[in-house]
């Protein structure tokens, strides 16, 4: 009975971060952070850096990492009022975008495999050349009076704040691929061991590639999503956001080595991290001290996550009828 | 108390969480002799050895070292005490030289620094007394399992062990190598070294080890001088129940000819190779490590290139050139190297079966339903020993790994499968369950099997004909009334 709460705890351990997270902030911030205009906020806050989060969980899965889609979401962003600006057609701007994106996906993945060069070095490189490529072509400015383009961001559909009504789309979509499409299962097997997916029958450099397509696209998109909410085309705006996206992933469960990983526990990690900042906001925390605590809190969840991983382990070890000789892991 | 014996181990327990893995283990080991502890995978051998080594600590029981009870509380104080364990899986670094390795955590010093010059005199001084030359500077990566194997007695013995403890030594080396082994084992038990030897090869055991402990779901079931045991009677302790033949042969009447490669060549690889299996035919192919089978089975599957040659299934040429042809053909490979080829450790059982019918089935989606049906049918017609579909593969122990692999390729429909080593390093009930498996897909599926193995024992037992090959040639074709392992090393050794 007690190993069935223990498994519960550990098949649900960042939900329950999670929940005691906000019962901490309930406590301290009282009906100030539960508000619903509160909560609708931080869904607002966090909409962007989950759909990259998104993407990087993928990538993530398959044993890789993406470091451009940072850089991506403000080189297609941008583009993207650009364009708006120009035509004033709202679909061509945003599928500008998101061919940028999956242009930037298939040069980082044929390079990384067919070169077999690691992605951390193509993307970290692809990275600096997005953002030359659009300062270039801003000359280094910013796009303003992007008129309706603004709606993609700001808008609201039923009350509810337009760009979460994307991340929550998205995420159906995510999870529903990686459990009930092949694909989600090549994506499992490429990261969790190459070889053996190759020995299946698995093409793992055209699943690599796809991978990168898509993260390139959800990218583009995320910085369509963003410029939007900020009312401007700003080249520079999406730096930093791949590494938010590594930490939502791996607070969210992903195993950074690869192999596993979901698009819930992704959402979930990105909720721990947006409930977070806004609490250290609520109760007016200096910035510089948020990050620190912010930094702090995020390593405890996962050496918590680790730590509860390890023990599911030899739990599950010893469980299989005492039948190993393997012994420990 | 008996002064011949070395180390004695009385009634020892150990519980995990919801486990007994051991439940009052006898184990007498006398001085100078080799002592080989017998079990199916999970009788507790492992955890044995752990608990002698330090690893682990017994919840109850006593061990007794030359009469004298000790509490081994740590490897480091196994290794004080005389105890080393060289391990299944060995432990080293690569790129690190053998000296370093062999002095790892021991360093000789000089004022607080490194004593390279005399790290470099003592290796080369237990090289001497040892008899064997190997350069120190030499890194690890660039010396073969079985030289590693033997770096790590040499350790052993330069630091003074008087127990060594052998789990699976020779189930990565050659038959050669394991003849050296054996003269190294011989030579440390003449000069008074116990042994402690853990392997599930029956001819091994029989030609090295002076005494036999057989253990069963944690207990010991019997012991004794080894020459009180036979073949028959060990396996039966071990498994709890007689098993009348372990090779489930059927010869059954053969169809024609069906499956054929057909002067494949592959530079410096192999060269000339024509094969031909009938419907319904196991077909052998015996040969030393190295003699280039495995690598002429990776090149019929697609997985590695190969310059000429053709392969026919049912009398059509097929070209096959990558392993989702292969696989969409019917042609199917279980690899040697499960680790690395086979298991997906991360994932479940059911995602581990699933994974290379995928690609055959219509439509993007998995059939979930489907798939739990006919995995969990697998999974219960296979015996694997495990919590449920959804445990983690790589929980499990080899043999139930290799198990899952196994249904892996059985969920898929195969009209020829190419066994790589299928049994290596699992007990003898797993053994027999994959055997009658095969002689199963023979008589009712028809699916010509092309089984490579280094065990000839079940070479002869299992199959219909045996190519042998040497050197990347066929050197070699047996017919069953022809089999014996003489006739069979006579061509595996001969150029041809």
């Amino acid at each position: 009975m007690s190993n069935n709460i223990k498994a519960f705890i550990n098949r649900f351990s960042t939900v329950i971060i999670l929940l005691l997270l906000i019962l901490v902030c309930c406590l301290i911030a009282g009906d100030r952070f539960i508000r619903t205009t509160n909560l609708v906020n931080i869904a607002r806050q966090i909409a962007v850096v989950t759909i990259l989060s998104f993407a990087q969980t993928l990538v993530i899965v398959t044993g890789q990492i993406d470091l451009s889609i940072g850089a991506v979401a403000g080189m297609a962003g941008t583009f993207s009022c650009a364009v708006y600006v120009a035509t004033q057609n709202l679909p061509l701007a945003v599928a500008t975008a998101l061919a940028i994106g999956a242009a930037v996906g298939v040069v980082n993945g044929l390079v990384i495999t067919r070169f077999s060069v690691p992605s951390f070095i193509v993307t970290l490189a692809m990275q600096s050349i997005a953002m030359g490529v659009i300062f270039l072509y801003t000359k280094g400015n910013n796009i303003y009076t992007i008129g309706d383009y603004k709606v993609l961001g700001q808008g609201e559909f039923l009350r509810i704040p337009i760009p979460v009504l994307f991340m929550a789309g998205i995420w159906l979509l995510i999870a529903f691929m990686l459990k009930f499409c092949k694909f989600g299962r090549y994506l499992y097997a490429t990261g969790g061991n190459e070889h053996a997916a190759i020995a299946s029958g698995i093409s793992t450099k055209n699943v690599k590639l796809l991978t990168f397509i898509i993260s390139g696209v959800l990218a583009a998109f995320a910085g369509v999503i963003l410029m939007a909410r900020l009312n401007a085309g700003i080249p520079g705006e999406g730096i930093g956001y791949e590494t938010d996206a590594i930490m939502a992933t791996i607070v969210g469960g992903t195993s950074f080595t690869g192999g596993t990983g979901t698009a819930t526990g992704t959402l979930i990690g990105s909720f721990i991290i947006g409930v977070l900042n806004n609490i250290l906001n609520l109760q007016g925390v200096q910035s510089y001290v948020q990050q620190i605590v912010k930094g702090s809190l995020i390593i405890l969840a996962v050496i918590l996550d680790v730590y509860s991983k390890s023990r599911k382990r030899t739990i599950t070890i010893m469980d299989a009828a005492a039948m190993t000789t393997t012994g420990e892991r | 108390m008996d002064p011949g014996v070395k180390l004695r181990l009385a009634g020892i327990s150990k519980n995990f969480p919801g486990v007994r893995a051991l439940d009052g283990v006898d184990v007498t080991l006398r001085s100078g002799t080799v002592h080989a502890i017998m079990g199916e995978n999970g009788a507790g051998k492992s955890t044995l050895m752990k608990i002698i080594n330090g690893l682990y600590r017994q919840d109850r029981g006593e061990i007794y070292l030359d009469g004298k009870k000790i509490e081994v509380s740590s490897p480091l104080k196994a290794s004080e005490l005389g105890i080393a364990m060289i391990y299944q899986e060995l432990n080293y670094f690569p790129d690190l030289s053998i000296e370093e390795n062999l002095f790892m955590r021991r360093y000789p010093t000089k004022g607080g620094f490194i004593n390279w010059k005399g790290l470099r005199e003592r290796t080369r001084a237990i090289f001497a007394e040892n008899g064997v030359h190997y350069d120190p500077a030499v890194k690890i990566k660039e010396l073969s399992v079985s030289n590693i194997q033997m770096l790590e007695i040499l350790k052993a013995v330069a630091f003074k062990a008087r127990i060594i403890i052998m789990d699976e030594p020779t189930s990565s080396i050659s038959a050669k190598e394991v003849d050296h082994l054996f003269a190294v084992i011989n030579r440390l038990r003449d000069s008074g070294v116990s042994i402690l030897y853990i392997s599930h090869k029956m001819d091994e055991i029989f030609r090295i080890a002076d005494d036999i402990t057989v253990l069963r779901d944690g207990r010991t079931i019997t012991a004794g001088p080894a020459d009180s045991f036979t073949e028959d009677s060990l396996i039966t302790a071990m498994v709890g129940r007689p098993i009348e033949n372990i090779y489930p042969k059927e010869c059954l009447p053969l169809g024609e000819i069906f499956f054929e490669v057909r002067d494949f060549n592959s530079k410096g690889v192999f060269a000339d190779i024509n094969l031909q299996v009938r419907r319904g035919e196991i077909v052998g192919l015996a040969g030393l490590v190295g003699a280039g089978r495995t690598e002429l089975a990776c090149a019929v599957f697609g997985m590695d290139p190969y310059d000429s040659g053709e392969i026919r299934l049912d009398g059509k040429p097929l070209k096959i050139r990558s392993i989702g042809e292969a696989i969409r053909n019917g042609i199917l490979m279980v690899s040697e190297d499960r680790k690395k080829f086979g298991v997906l450790p991360m994932r479940s059982i059911r995602e581990n079966i699933a994974i290379a019918s995928l690609r055959i089935n219509r439509g993007k989606l998995v059939n979930l339903k489907r798939e739990r049906l006919v995995s969990q049918r697998l999974f219960s017609s296979l015996n694997v020993k495990a919590p449920g579909l959804d445990a983690e593969l790589g929980t499990l122990s080899g043999g139930n790994q290799q198990k899952v692999i196994l249904a892996r390729w059985l969920m898929v429909d195969s009209k020829v499968m190419i066994m790589d080593e299928p049994t290596r390093g699992i007990d003898v009930g797993s053994k027999f369950e994959i055997y009658s498996i095969m002689t199963r897909l023979v008589r009712e599926k028809g699916v010509s099997i092309v089984m490579i193995s280094s065990e000839m024992p079940e070479l002869i037992g299992m199959s219909d004909r045996i190519y042998v090959m040497n050197k990347g040639r066929i050197t070699g074709e047996l017919r069953r009334d022809e089999f014996s392992q003489e006739r069979i090393m006579v061509h595996a050794t001969n150029a041809g």
